[in-house]
């Protein structure tokens, strides 16, 4: 097979018949595309049939396939060097599934192709039938390429399973019900008795914060503190009621809060203590700490702000502040990453 | 035993969409709870984007529910469940790919992102976690260069354990293409990662 066939892999054809594949699953870049017509051009088997090779260019070029012209094409291969099994396939496939995707007559060539490999595929999977399984015993025994093709199964399946595992070990999925549930006319599980108004004012203080002034800042960040903290007696009364309060809560009750100090400390941080994660019955506290003491782990987009998610180098806390569409391009040093910046303003 | 397992999976399933069915829309978060983890797990397969798979994934459970009426009790619930989020991923992808084409420096800047500009996984221990997460990468990158029904087909046989007879079912496709489809899509990956096939041995 060509070195310069990139993708996928047609062990065992010859370079203008991988490209030939390549193409019909549909993934043959610009440059195979070039490459195959020219291995076409050269090649003996067409000589003199310039009229096809017109076609055949036409069809590779276009913007899909021709399948009439391909099973010419490979017609003229086969006249010479015993394809007609794969063109024959070709042809049966083809009058079936015209109208649907190309890839699905090369994973029938394959197969055709590669008989073997496919019942060492289907035998890997349990798939054959006990009659298939005894004929198939004698050519197992001993076979090294049956054994290579067992284990290759074997470790591509682990390499997938643990590939998707670890992409997805971390998620949390509590949320999900939380999204279905309002969807289908059920109750908001994570919906917080008494929480809509402060929930409100601190998303109208976000939303003037671009606009405000130092000194109305100030004043700002009174008035939400005196939110925050009868926020607390809100909730120590919606437990009293026997209101479900999951800790759900804080998720986005922390966000929020610090949103709102972060819009009146600028280039202060809020740090709220461990004392509301761990949903206690404590003051709320809200410390600040200086933009070096923090470590970014994530970025959020929100609808006019970036909001940068971060925590102490401890890990004691979440720590979050918010810069406006003006922003600009903030750069921070990290041991592993070297100096990153935010990118440009939103 | 495995079969005895799933007639009482299946039974369960049975009573929790008749009480649905009856009103009883609470219900519906055992199903949800019960199955969102496997629906999860096969969309960030195909989607990658974390944020998308777990949008999908509420999204195919309040598409099940609205469509609820017109399940058949006899039915493997899952199976029909898994049905309705295929096809909203495989819708997803083809817009994602025509956005793709689109907007190609805004896609190619979030996919080297990861979503996210930092790794958790540096903080936690470097050596180990930064290879598996660039391993995971690598076969995530093989994986993309398979069509969303090959990709599925391999997660259907590989993550879930399905036979072809169920992912004939699932997908609504002949055995026959099923066999060839998966003989494919691990021919493909299996010369794409053979660097990291070796490996692994």
């Amino acid at each position: 097979m060509s070195e310069s066939t990139q993708g996928p892999n047609f062990d065992g054809l010859e370079p203008i018949d991988a490209l030939m594949c390549t193409l019909l699953e549909g993934s043959a870049s610009a440059d195979q595309k070039q490459e195959f017509l020219a291995l076409v051009q050269e090649d003996p088997r067409f000589a003199g049939q310039s009229e096809l090779l017109v076609r055949l260019r036409a069809a590779v070029l276009g913007e899909e396939l021709d399948l009439d012209v391909l099973q010419e094409f490979l017609g003229a291969l086969s006249a010479a060097d015993g394809w007609d099994d794969f063109v024959e396939c070709l042809r049966d496939e083809s009058e079936n599934t015209k109208s649907s995707v190309s890839g699905e007559l090369t994973d029938s060539i394959m197969a055709a192709v590669d008989e073997e490999g496919l019942q060492f595929s289907r035998l890997y999977d349990g798939e054959l039938t006990a009659e298939e399984r005894q004929a198939l015993a004698p050519m197992l025994e001993g076979n090294p390429v049956a054994l290579a093709a067992l284990s290759s199964h074997a470790n591509l399946g682990r390499l997938i399973r643990e590939a998707v595992a670890e992409h997805t070990r971390r998620d949390d999925l509590s949320g999900i019900w939380a999204g279905v549930a309002p969807a289908i006319g059920m109750p908001d599980p994570e919906y917080v008795e008494g929480w809509e108004p402060i929930g409100q004012a601190l998303a109208q203080a976000v939303r003037e914060h671009g606009f405000l002034e130092a000194e109305a800042l100030e004043s700002m960040a009174s008035s939400i503190m005196e939110e925050v903290e009868s926020f607390q007696e809100r909730m120590q009364r919606a437990k009293a009621v026997d209101q479900p309060v999951t800790r759900r809560w804080f998720r986005w009750a922390i966000p929020t809060f610090a949103l709102a100090a972060a819009a009146a400390a600028l280039l202060f941080v809020p740090l709220i203590g461990e004392e509301l994660e761990a949903e206690s019955e404590d003051d709320l506290s809200i410390e600040y700490a200086e933009m070096d003491e923090a470590m970014i782990e994530d970025l959020e987009f929100a609808e006019d702000v970036l909001v940068h998610v971060m925590t102490e180098e401890d890990g004691s806390g979440p720590l979050i502040i918010m810069i406006d569409e003006d922003a600009g391009v903030l750069e921070f040093e990290d041991e592993d990453e070297g100096v990153w910046d935010t990118g440009e303003a939103i | 035993m495995h079969v005895s397992k799933d007639i009482e999976e299946h039974s369960e399933d049975s009573r929790l969409v008749e009480r649905i069915q009856a009103g009883d829309t609470g219900a519906y978060r055992q199903l949800v709870e019960k199955y969102q983890a496997r629906i999860y797990s096969l969309i960030a397969g195909m989607v990658r984007d974390r944020e998308e798979a777990h949008d999908l994934t509420q999204d195919a459970f309040v598409k099940a529910f609205k469509n609820l009426d017109r399940f058949r009790l006899e039915s493997s619930f899952y199976t029909w469940l898994y049905r309705i989020a295929k096809n909203l991923t495989i819708d997803w992808l083809r817009k994602q790919k025509r956005r793709r084409a689109e907007e190609f420096d805004e896609g190619l800047a979030a996919r080297e992102s990861g979503g996210t500009i930092s790794d958790s996984h540096l903080k936690e221990s470097p050596g180990k976690e930064l290879e598996r997460s660039r391993l995971k990468d690598r076969i995530f990158d093989a994986m993309e260069t398979l069509s969303p029904e090959h990709r599925q087909i391999i997660l259907l046989r590989e993550v879930e354990g399905f036979s072809y007879q169920e992912i004939s079912e699932v997908m609504d496709i002949p055995e026959g293409t099923v066999m060839s489809r998966l003989f494919y899509a691990r021919r493909k990956l299996q010369g794409l990662l053979r660097k990291d096939m070796e490996e692994a041995v």
